[in-house]
């Protein structure tokens, strides 16, 4: 579609420019057809003019307020609901955030006072495990592991055993020999 | 219904733009507002969509389908920039588009195209629900039959001339929500006026003829 085509349509529904509009009426008083189109454009144009306008039935008007009505109530019931929730999770993790730092609180005072009258949780239950005999051994790797005992091996082992598992390491004699060995050797645990 | 403030729309309403009533009802949940947003706008909507559809059960749904949306997407999809008017107006458009290309697409016929008259065989498929035949409107017999050849025109050309004429809307916008340029909705509209000028000249030929 050229804009040659489209000038008619553009100056009888007034999308024109004042200068276009001047230009276009010479063309006008020139060309007896395009008068013609011009003219025909026009009529039809006044002729959809007289399109009445057609109302929604009045049910369906208030029916639709209606649904806007209860759209935003539960839109406000969905907010309010989330506030209360969130609200909720608030009061839950504060509270539960505020009972773990009362229990470390009560815990505190017992390490500190273990170096003076009563010896802590840890340090019992180091002193009663310091009584199980802890096996070291070398793993393939050359890696020292101590079983035995219990599950902190590492920690609770006693001097003694500590000596006797060194007894059971191997020394290297020529070291330019087995180099890698050196290099490969990792101690895991330590008495200190 | 519930109202927040008063049953009555009050004067100073009218007086407001659309944005503001739009500001209203978003920001306070003012139901007088879109009340009155919708007593604004809710027959140019509903004759647009009749004009398209001729049908008054269909129109009825899609107006109602329109407005639901309206209610339940301003929140996500409309931002305070654009005329609210012209949003509305896509979501009816996209809504009667969307059942007019259902309705075409129950037709088991391949379509075909007509180079003397350029269109194709949906173009030229009459509407089941053409005004006169269902609808028994209380309008004047020139008025029924203007809107009868628009209802024969193919479907593009009908948007065209019922959004200008119902919205006096400026091509630009035209073009925006029928996704054409400024040139083809012009184009639309001229083929629209010349063949409605045709179907009068045929008619009144036609009734000479058996005269």
């Amino acid at each position: 579609m050229s804009n040659r085509d489209t000038d008619s349509i553009k100056y009888v529904l007034n999308e024109m420019d004042p200068s276009e509009r001047i230009e276009f009426e010479r063309r006008i008083v020139e060309d007896s057809d395009l008068l013609i189109e011009v003219e025909s454009i026009r009529r039809m144009e006044k002729r959809l003019s007289a399109l009445p306008l057609f109302h929604p039935p009045k049910k369906l008007s208030h029916s639709i307020y209606e649904k806007s009505g209860e759209y935003n109530a539960l839109l406000k019931r969905r907010d309010r609901n989330k506030k209360l929730s969130l609200a909720a999770v608030v009061l839950v993790i504060s509270l539960s955030g505020s009972m773990l730092f009362m229990g470390e609180s009560d815990d505190v005072p017992d390490q500190f006072n273990s170096a003076g009258i009563q010896s802590s949780p840890l340090q019992q239950s180091t002193v009663t495990k310091s009584n199980n005999r802890v096996q070291p051994w070398v793993d393939n790797n050359q890696i020292i592991h101590f079983t035995g005992g219990s599950e902190n091996t590492g920690f609770t082992m006693d001097n003694s055993d500590l000596q006797s598992s060194y007894q059971k390491l191997q020394p290297v004699n020529n070291p330019s020999v087995k180099q890698y060995f050196h290099r490969n050797l990792h101690l895991t645990g330590s008495g200190n | 219904m519930r109202l927040n403030k008063s049953k009555h729309i009050p004067s100073n309403y009218d007086k407001m733009q659309d944005r503001e009533l739009v500001h209203l009802y978003r920001k306070d949940d003012d139901q007088l507002a879109f009340k009155e947003l919708m007593n604004r706008h809710q027959a140019k909507v509903y004759s647009y969509i009749f004009s398209m559809v001729h049908n008054r059960e269909v129109t009825n749904d899609i107006f109602q389908e329109t407005f639901t949306k309206v209610i339940t997407k301003m929140d996500d999809t409309y931002n305070e920039q654009g005329k609210w008017i012209a949003w509305v107006m896509r979501i009816a458009h996209n809504a009667t588009i969307d059942y007019i290309r259902k309705q075409k697409r129950f037709v088991d016929v391949n379509s075909s195209y007509d180079k003397e008259s350029k269109t194709d065989f949906y173009d030229r498929l009459p509407d089941d629900d053409a005004i006169g035949q269902q609808e028994k409107l209380e309008i004047d017999e020139s008025t029924s039959e203007l809107l009868e050849h628009i209802s024969n025109l193919p479907e593009e050309q009908r948007t065209v001339v019922m959004l200008r004429h119902y919205y006096e809307m400026p091509f630009k916008e035209i073009a925006d929500l029928t996704d054409v340029s400024i040139n083809t909705a012009l184009g639309r509209m001229r083929y629209a006026l010349i063949n409605l000028r045709k179907m009068f000249d045929e008619k009144h030929d036609k009734e000479r003829s058996s005269v």
